[in-house]
C-alpha cells in the first residue's frame, strides 16, 4: 500500500540555500560538470566503506506501507513562506529519527534542516519524495601531492511516486568530517562540522545517464564523514510538494 | 537596506540552470572577491570577532531582507549567535563555495574579499561567540 502523506519539512534546504533560487523552468535544467578536472580516483591498499548502521525505514509506515510525498515542479518557484504553515504532521521526521539507531530521538531533530544521516548505499531522501542509491570508486582518503586524488560518486535517484528517473536536479555533493557531538547529541543535526570537503565546492554535478549522477569527494582526514547529496537545491523548499531534498549517508574513511 | 529583491532571492552565482556550465564556472572564477579557498589553521590565531566584525557583515549579506523573521528565508534564521551556529557546515559549504550570498543579490549583500575572509575564519576556527 502506499501512503500519500502530507508533511512539512519548512526547510529541508541548506539555510543559505533557501535564497538561491531561481524558478523555474530552471528547475528542469540538467546538472553540469564538478569542479575541477578528474584524472584518476584515488586508490589505497584497504578502502573505507559505508558506516554499518540500521537500514533507513524512515519513509515506512507500521503497517507495512510507504511514505511517498509527490513532488510538483510548479512548487520550485513558490517562495512565499506563509504558505507552508500550514500541515506540519513531522510523520517522516519523527520515523526518521528514531529509525537512526545512531542519534537519540527527540531533542532538537525537529529544527534541523535536514533529516538523520543515514547508513549504507540505499535509502529514501529525507521527504520520502526520492529513492537514492549511491556507489563509489575504492574509498580512500585523498593522498598527497599537487593533485589530490577524489572518490567519485555515483548516485541514482528514482521517484518514489512512480520509480522514474529523477532528471535534471542537478545534484550536488556536501561532504565534511562528521563532528563528535553533533550527528549523535540529543540535539542531533549533522550540521556543525567545519571540516569540509573545500575541493568540492558544491557544485552540480555530471548527469547521465538519466537520474543518475557523478561527482568527486576528497577526503582529506581518516575517520567519519557525512556525506549529504542535494537534489534541486535550485528550488525553493517552501512547499511540501517541492523537487528539493537530501539524503545523508555516513562514510569510513581508513 | 534589503538583500532579496521582492521577487525572492536571485540565483547565486553558479546556481542558475540556465547559464551553460562553461559559463557558470567562468563566471564563479573571474570574481575576484570569490576565492575558493580556506584560509590555514593558522589564521585561528587571530580569529576575527563576532561583535565586530562577523555580526555586522552576516546582518547586511545574510539577514537583511532573507535570513531572518519575516524575510524570504525566515525559516532559516541567521539572525542571532545562536541560529547562526546551529547550522554552520551548510553556510561554511556555501559562502566558500560562491553560492552565497547570491551574486545578484545587489552590491550591498556582496561579501568583499576581506569580509568573506573574515568570515570563513571566523566558521574554521570555531565560530567564537567573541
Amino acid at each position: 500500500m502506499i501512503h500519500h502523506r502530507h508533511f512539512s519539512r519548512l526547510i529541508a534546504g541548506s539555510p543559505l540555500a533557501i535564497l538561491a533560487f531561481t524558478p523555474l523552468a530552471a528547475c528542469s535544467s540538467g546538472g553540469g560538470t564538478s569542479g575541477s578536472p578528474i584524472t584518476s580516483a584515488a586508490t589505497c591498499s584497504s578502502p573505507g566503506q559505508p558506516t554499518p548502521g540500521p537500514a533507513d525505514t524512515h519513509c515506512a509506515l507500521d503497517d507495512g506501507g510507504m511514505i511517498v510525498q509527490p513532488t510538483n515542479q510548479a512548487s520550485c518557484t513558490v517562495a512565499d513562506a506563509g504558505a507552508a504553515s500550514g500541515d506540519d504532521g513531522g510523520a517522516a521526521d519523527d520515523a526518521a529519527t528514531s529509525a537512526d539507531s545512531g542519534g537519540p530521538s527527540g531533542g532538537g531533530a525537529d529544527s534541523c534542516p535536514y533529516g538523520p544521516t543515514m547508513y549504507g548505499q540505499e535509502s529514501d531522501d529525507d521527504d520520502c519524495k526520492y529513492h537514492v542509491k549511491w556507489t563509489s570508486t575504492p574509498i580512500c582518503e585523498q593522498g598527497g601531492g599537487p593533485a589530490p586524488a577524489p572518490v567519485i560518486f555515483t548516485v541514482t535517484v528514482t521517484n518514489k511516486v512512480d520509480g522514474t528517473p529523477l532528471t535534471g536536479a542537478a545534484t550536488r555533493i556536501e561532504a565534511f568530517a562528521t563532528t563528535a557531538g553533533d550527528w549523535d547529541a540529543a540535539t542531533y543535526c549533522d550540521t556543525k562540522s567545519t571540516h569540509i570537503d573545500q575541493n568540492n565546492l558544491f557544485d552540480p554535478l555530471h548527469e547521465g545517464p538519466p537520474g543518475t549522477y557523478k561527482g568527486p569527494v576528497y577526503f582529506d582526514q581518516p575517520g567519519q564523514w557525512t556525506v549529504r547529496f542535494h537534489f534541486f537545491e535550485n528550488c525553493f523548499d517552501v512547499l511540501e510538494t517541492s523537487p528539493h531534498g537530501h539524503a545523508a549517508y555516513h562514510v569510513t574513511v581508513p | 537596506m534589503t538583500l532579496c529583491a521582492s521577487t525572492g532571492c536571485p540565483d547565486p552565482a553558479g546556481n542558475d540552470p540556465n547559464v551553460p556550465d562553461e559559463a557558470r564556472s567562468d563566471a564563479v572564477a573571474a570574481a575576484p572577491a570569490c576565492l575558493r579557498a580556506l584560509p590555514p589553521q593558522s589564521a585561528c590565531g587571530a580569529v576575527p570577532s563576532y561583535a565586530n566584525d562577523i555580526l555586522p557583515v552576516v546582518h547586511r549579506s545574510c539577514v537583511t531582507g532573507c535570513h531572518e523573521p519575516g524575510g524570504v528565508a525566515a525559516n532559516q534564521d541567521l539572525s542571532n549567535y545562536t541560529k547562526l551556529t546551529q547550522d554552520l557546515t551548510p553556510v561554511l559549504t556555501q559562502v566558500l563555495g560562491c553560492v552565497m550570498p547570491p551574486a545578484d543579490a545587489g552590491p550591498d549583500a556582496a561579501l568583499g574579499a576581506t569580509e568573506r575572509m573574515e568570515l570563513l575564519t571566523w566558521l574554521v576556527c570555531g565560530s567564537p561567540d567573541n
